[in-house]
């Protein structure tokens, strides 16, 4: 066989008669868009109406999602103006602060306890998804019982034990009875995509710092906690914004008091919403609620950038 | 040939006669009227039977109407009501919250009933809320007033006579309290509470006045002393635990079934529900409102529920008699017997045969209605707004100490901004 013989022939890569042109390339680049743009589409077309929606109701006197009359910025000037709004801002931003960092941090934890091979660890990891998996509303009516002053398993426990009977759901523990339900309801979200994350750091790496004798807080802060850090950017944000938006648990655990001690702002908007149907300034709630959450979630991407740079 | 020829004439003849004869009867062409309601007609519970069976009941007497039912949960039968009339549709008849009436009559949902209501009819209704500027924009189907549901065995022990004043029930309830029994309770949560259900019989039995043309008045002493005797009755008299701040009227409610309460502030409606457990059955009596100066007690706050024919309605001579029907007498008597449900009329009244489970609750509620036949009771602007504010007043006062006068002042002028009022 010679040498020119097999030059002679060609596998037929590109389709006879089909030259790859300027055309193909771009058609290339579309594709993997065009697969998404049905869902992008759909996303824009069920969100995007709803906050054109916001914003422009804000801007109305309406009643039941009926316009009455132009008011400009009034139900802004209203929010700021009113301090039981600007309550209701201070004590859902005291709410995220609480609620974030504890339903992150006990998802970190667990996932650095599941992501060590035990018999049980199958049936812990089922175990530990139920409160994801269980709904806001049970949630709350869960923790309502279980915090119940005097019918609730924690007042008896005390009672049994010989401890003082404290009222979990007063004024100075309503918060945190609040916090401690979120953050049961929440973990799970965190604790799974952590383990995910951890179950990708090379086994090899982890095996190379033991043998190099550095501590196990010394491979956490420099080989685990930069590889999960993307991850918790992730869970931070997407809990941020959770807990931005939270309305059934503090309407159901607590019906936003004592007082209006957990009368979240997006609970306050539910009910001049649906219960006072002030539309206008409900719409103007939302769009402050949006802006809070692009806010937030830009400052973590900076803060992320930054600490890469 | 013969034989068809006669066939056909005994077919035009057939035909023509039909012709007539629907033409005899023009208002018997089939017509489906749709009606929104909160109640589940699938389910058991006792006022979806009921208003089953008046329906049903209509159906029967009007064979060419058709009633098309449609569940909708009460929170959201409003806003659902008012987007759909808005938008040529909805339903032909619904069921009016007494919350929320304003709204219809304002966004033009209800069709005033004035020419069907005439004379006779459109009188003698229980708890009256749907006359507005002279307009009948609904007809009440049936009253839900408010009173103090109580134990009758525990209060026996007492040995006290019946209280009359706000000083005597506060005295009897303090002698009803003992170990986990407390003499009184009402949930004071923001999530639901009836303080304004209590708050305004107390002003109106002291002579005062909860609104002043339309605008939020409730911070006059009559109110400062409602308020005081709530505190009163947690501090001072020991009745009513101060957990209370935290409980719903549902909290409340389950309280009282389960024997932690002696007595309660109740709507007419949950009466059956109040006397079936065990603790409760056939214990539970009826106290109204005490008053200081009327020995009638304190007029009781009516919260209703009216049937309204809505503006987009195709069929409002057929939707009119329907309201009719479910508020007249013979509803009132299947009402009465199914549920136990008060009547929408005063007429009704003769030979009404209660539920034997709540007979004597029933009638008392129907005659403490009478007895206040005219009652002060107005339509807030923002009723939903009001009971907010009202009760965030209590909270202030009961949590963070805030003086009596300046949280009731505050929520005034809260609710007097909210609503226009100078």
């Amino acid at each position: 066989m010679s040498t020119d013989a097999t030059a002679t022939v060609e596998y037929p890569l590109q389709p006879q008669g089909h030259r790859p042109g300027r055309w193909s390339s771009v058609r290339a680049a579309l594709l993997p868009y065009a697969f998404v743009a049905p869902a992008v589409l759909l996303v824009i077309a069920v969100t995007g109406y709803g906050t054109y929606y916001a914003f422009e109701y804000s801007l109305y006197e309406a009643t039941i999602a009926i316009k009455k009359n132009f008011v400009g910025l009034d139900n802004f000037r209203d929010i700021v103006d009113d301090t039981t709004t600007r309550g209701n801002i201070a004590v859902t931003f005291l709410y995220v602060a609480a609620a974030v960092p504890s339903m992150v941090g006990l998802g970190l934890g667990l996932a650095i306890l599941l992501n060590r091979n035990h018999r049980f660890t199958g049936l812990f990891r089922t175990l530990l998804i139920v409160p994801w998996i269980t709904s806001l509303v049970i949630t709350a009516l869960l923790w309502r019982f279980v915090l119940n002053g005097n019918l609730g398993p924690v007042s008896r426990l005390l009672e049994i034990v010989g401890l003082p009977n404290v009222q979990l759901l007063d004024h100075h523990w309503a918060m945190v009875s609040l916090v401690i339900a979120s953050a049961w309801n929440g973990y799970a979200f965190s604790m799974v995509l952590l383990l995910a994350s951890l179950q990708q750091i090379p086994e090899t790496v982890r095996r190379a710092a033991q043998v190099d004798g550095i501590s196990p807080w010394l491979t956490f802060r420099h080989i685990t906690f930069p590889h999960l850090k993307p991850t918790l950017l992730i869970v931070t944000i997407i809990g941020s914004m959770h807990c931005l938006n939270m309305i059934e648990l503090p309407l159901i655990l607590t019906g936003g008091g004592p007082g209006r001690r957990t009368e979240l702002l997006p609970l306050r908007l539910y009910r001049e919403a649906f219960d006072y149907y002030n539309t206008g300034l409900a719409s103007a709630m939302a769009v402050v609620v949006f802006a809070f959450n692009v806010v937030l979630t830009a400052l973590y991407i900076l803060s992320v950038r930054r600490e890469r740079a | 040939m013969k034989a068809n020829r006669i066939f056909l004439l005994a077919a035009m003849l057939s035909a023509s006669g039909i012709a007539f004869a629907q033409d005899g009867k023009k208002d018997a062409k089939p017509v489906e009227l749709t009606y929104w309601t909160m109640l589940d007609h699938s389910s058991k519970d006792a006022r979806a039977r009921t208003e089953r069976a008046i329906l049903d009941k209509f159906m029967q007497e009007n064979p060419n109407v058709k009633i098309k039912v449609d569940t909708t949960p009460w929170n959201k039968l409003p806003q659902k009501t008012i987007l759909a009339v808005q938008s040529g549709g909805g339903p032909d008849v619904s069921r009016v919250s007494f919350g929320q009436t304003l709204e219809y009559v304002n966004l033009k949902t209800l069709k005033p009933l004035n020419e069907y209501f005439q004379g006779e009819a459109g009188s003698g209704l229980l708890g009256e809320s749907t006359v507005f500027n002279g307009q009948r924009m609904g007809v009440v189907y049936t009253p839900v007033p408010n009173a103090i549901l109580y134990r009758k065995d525990l209060f026996a022990e007492t040995g006290l006579p019946e209280p009359r004043t706000w000083d005597e029930f506060a005295k009897v309830a303090a002698a009803m309290t003992k170990g986990n029994v407390y003499g009184f309770g009402i949930g004071l949560s923001p999530a639901k509470s009836l303080v304004p259900n209590f708050i305004q019989p107390y002003i109106w039995g002291a002579g005062g006045k909860v609104f002043n043309e339309g605008c939020g008045a409730w911070d006059n002493p009559e109110g400062v002393r409602s308020v005081q005797f709530l505190s009163d009755m947690i501090n001072k008299h020991k009745a009513m635990p101060s957990d209370v701040l935290r409980l719903s009227n549902d909290d409340v409610l389950d309280g009282f079934r389960a024997g932690r309460f002696a007595s309660v502030v109740e709507e007419a409606s949950r009466a059956s529900t109040a006397a079936a457990s065990e603790a409760t059955k056939g214990k539970v009596g009826l106290w109204r409102f005490p008053s200081d100066t009327n020995a009638k007690g304190s007029p009781p706050y009516i919260y209703s529920w009216s049937i309204g024919v809505t503006s987009s309605t195709k069929h409002p001579e057929e939707a009119a008699r329907l309201v009719k029907f479910m508020t007249d007498s013979t509803a009132d008597h299947i009402k009465a017997e199914t549920s136990g449900e008060l009547p929408a009329r005063a007429a009704s009244l003769n030979g009404i045969n209660f539920n034997p489970a709540n007979a004597e609750v029933s009638s008392a509620f129907v005659r403490y209605l009478a007895d206040f036949e005219k009652s002060p009771q107005t339509y807030p602007k923002n009723p939903a707004k009001f009971h907010d504010l009202l009760i965030q007043a209590v909270q202030q006062v009961m949590v963070d100490s805030v003086p009596i006068q300046k949280a009731l002042s505050d929520s005034v002028a809260a609710y007097n901004k909210a609503v226009g009022c100078k």
